[in-house]
């Protein structure tokens, strides 16, 4: 990344000029730190008393036990739903589902929810819901895996594409806009280089429309592990990407990685559904990742 | 361990109404954070009232940093926010500024490379551009400017490598 000291070392300097020094910048923050302190002590002792004062003395005696009867009602009334609740049976049902907090997080077996998305509009999708079983993880709230960094990695995750790399290897040449239905991205996906992309072909997911294809990335590429013991890559920066989004790129794991790819008319927005597997990963790591994509569902 | 322990005690101080400490943690964050200011809006009477407004949010929103979080990237996080909502309303003193507003010792031709950078630098995106002053300019490194952009480490990592590229190109074309 930092492989360029010429341009970095003229970057500083262009920026340096643009920089001169402010020796009086610490004191004006502290005086106006002082001034928000002093105007916000002043507002809070100047509440008080006049919520007080406005009233009769008469009313007064009358608000303060009125308040009195209040708390205790409220009291008793905490305890009663309390030994209620203590002495009540609660009716054995399915786990609400879990939002994915961000980070990666272990999951235990059940039904998850993946960070909501947006559509263009600013317009939540529906929630989109996945059941896993023991073992697996959630990663930005966006994805879950199964053996990570491995060679058998298996991983689903959900996507509102912004631009497609023309080429995933030379990612840092150009992008593409894929327009905003369902069949330009599938268009623009499937014509890929280095992708061997299957024809995309119509497809329901969820209660709704769109279309499927396959990708991989090639098996005789070496982007990340050349890149990490002998210094070089194949690819631009060690990496092989596909898209990105709003908040980051989809870039793949290693040589010989498939994906699987569901693209989705979500009430008129485009949602994309990719699951993905390993070439060490095996028939049944393969039925497990089925599994997972057949509980996706959406609700709003 | 025992510097990050004595920060993190600070920051709950400061939680928990202790202005002093507030003014323990902030003092040391005022010199790059107007770094950061200048390096996003090329004119540092802005970048000095955007850092002055952003050390009033902190003060005022210091009950949202999370327990555990580190001041560093959460402050820079708001300058650089601050910065968004100058620039936007600033595009004229923005675009004006990018000719140094001071006497510059320097060749002629580094004078015309320093306002290539900025100009393909204010062109840039404000994600790509926010990276790229962080890790190149700040020197911090990749994981924190992550937090502070509000992503992750291989999009921190790939939006600096886009924007290298930009700017190698700009100028190579400059050049060329």
């Amino acid at each position: 990344v930092d492989s360029d000291p010429k341009l970095r070392s003229e970057f500083r300097r262009a920026l340096d000029v643009v920089s001169p020094p402010a020796p009086w910048l610490r004191t004006n923050v502290k005086d106006a730190l002082r001034q928000e302190r002093r105007t916000r002590s002043w507002r809070m002792w100047r509440r008080l008393p006049v919520i007080v004062l406005r009233l009769p003395r008469l009313s007064q005696k009358v608000a303060a036990v009125a308040l009195i009867v209040v708390l205790a009602a409220a009291t008793v009334e905490v305890f009663l739903v309390t030994h209620r609740q203590a002495n009540q049976s609660v009716p054995a049902g399915p786990a609400p589902p879990q939002a994915m907090s961000s980070g990666t997080q272990g999951l235990r077996a059940g039904t998850y929810v993946f960070r909501p998305l947006f559509d263009a509009s600013g317009k939540p999708f529906p929630n989109v819901l996945i059941t896993v079983p023991a073992g697996w993880s959630s990663y930005e709230g966006f994805a879950v895996q199964s053996f990570t960094g491995t060679p058998r990695e298996l991983a689903v995750s959900v996507w509102n594409v912004g631009d497609v790399y023309a080429n995933g290897c030379h990612w840092l040449g150009p992008t593409i806009h894929p327009g905003a239905t369902v069949d330009e991205l599938a268009a623009v996906l499937a014509a890929r280089p280095l992708r061997n992309a299957t024809a995309p072909v119509a497809a329901s997911f969820g209660g709704y429309q769109g279309k499927y294809l396959e990708w991989s990335v090639p098996t005789d590429i070496r982007f990340q592990q050349a890149s990490a013991e002998h210094g070089f890559s194949d690819c631009d920066g060690g990496m092989f990407k596909s898209w990105s989004d709003a908040e980051g790129d989809r870039y793949q794991q290693g040589p010989g990685q498939v994906d699987q790819l569901w693209i989705l008319d979500v009430e008129g927005h485009r949602l994309l559904i990719d699951a993905t597997y390993m070439p060490g990963s095996t028939v049944q790591d393969r039925a497990e990742l089925a599994q997972l994509v057949n509980s996706i569902a959406f609700k709003r | 361990m025992a510097v990050e322990l004595a920060a993190m005690t600070l920051v709950q101080a400061a939680k928990s109404g202790d202005d002093l400490a507030f003014d323990v943690l902030l003092e040391p964050l005022l010199e790059p954070a107007y770094r950061l200011a200048c390096a996003m809006l090329h004119d540092h009477h802005a970048a000095e009232d955007a850092v002055q407004e952003a050390a009033l949010k902190a003060w005022r929103k210091l009950g949202q940093l999370r327990d555990g979080s580190e001041m560093r990237p959460w402050f820079l996080g708001i300058v650089a926010n601050e910065c968004r909502t100058t620039r936007r309303s600033r595009w004229s003193s923005v675009l004006k500024s990018l000719t140094p507003d001071r006497p510059v010792d320097e060749p002629a031709d580094t004078v015309l490379s320093g306002i290539e950078l900025r100009r393909a630098l204010l062109a840039m995106d404000s994600k790509k551009r926010l990276t790229l002053v962080l890790h190149w300019y700040l020197d911090l490194p990749l994981a924190e400017v992550a937090a502070i952009t509000g992503s992750s480490l291989h999009a921190a990592e790939s939006r600096l490598q886009r924007g290298i590229h930009e700017l190698r190109q700009r100028m190579e074309g400059n050049r060329g």
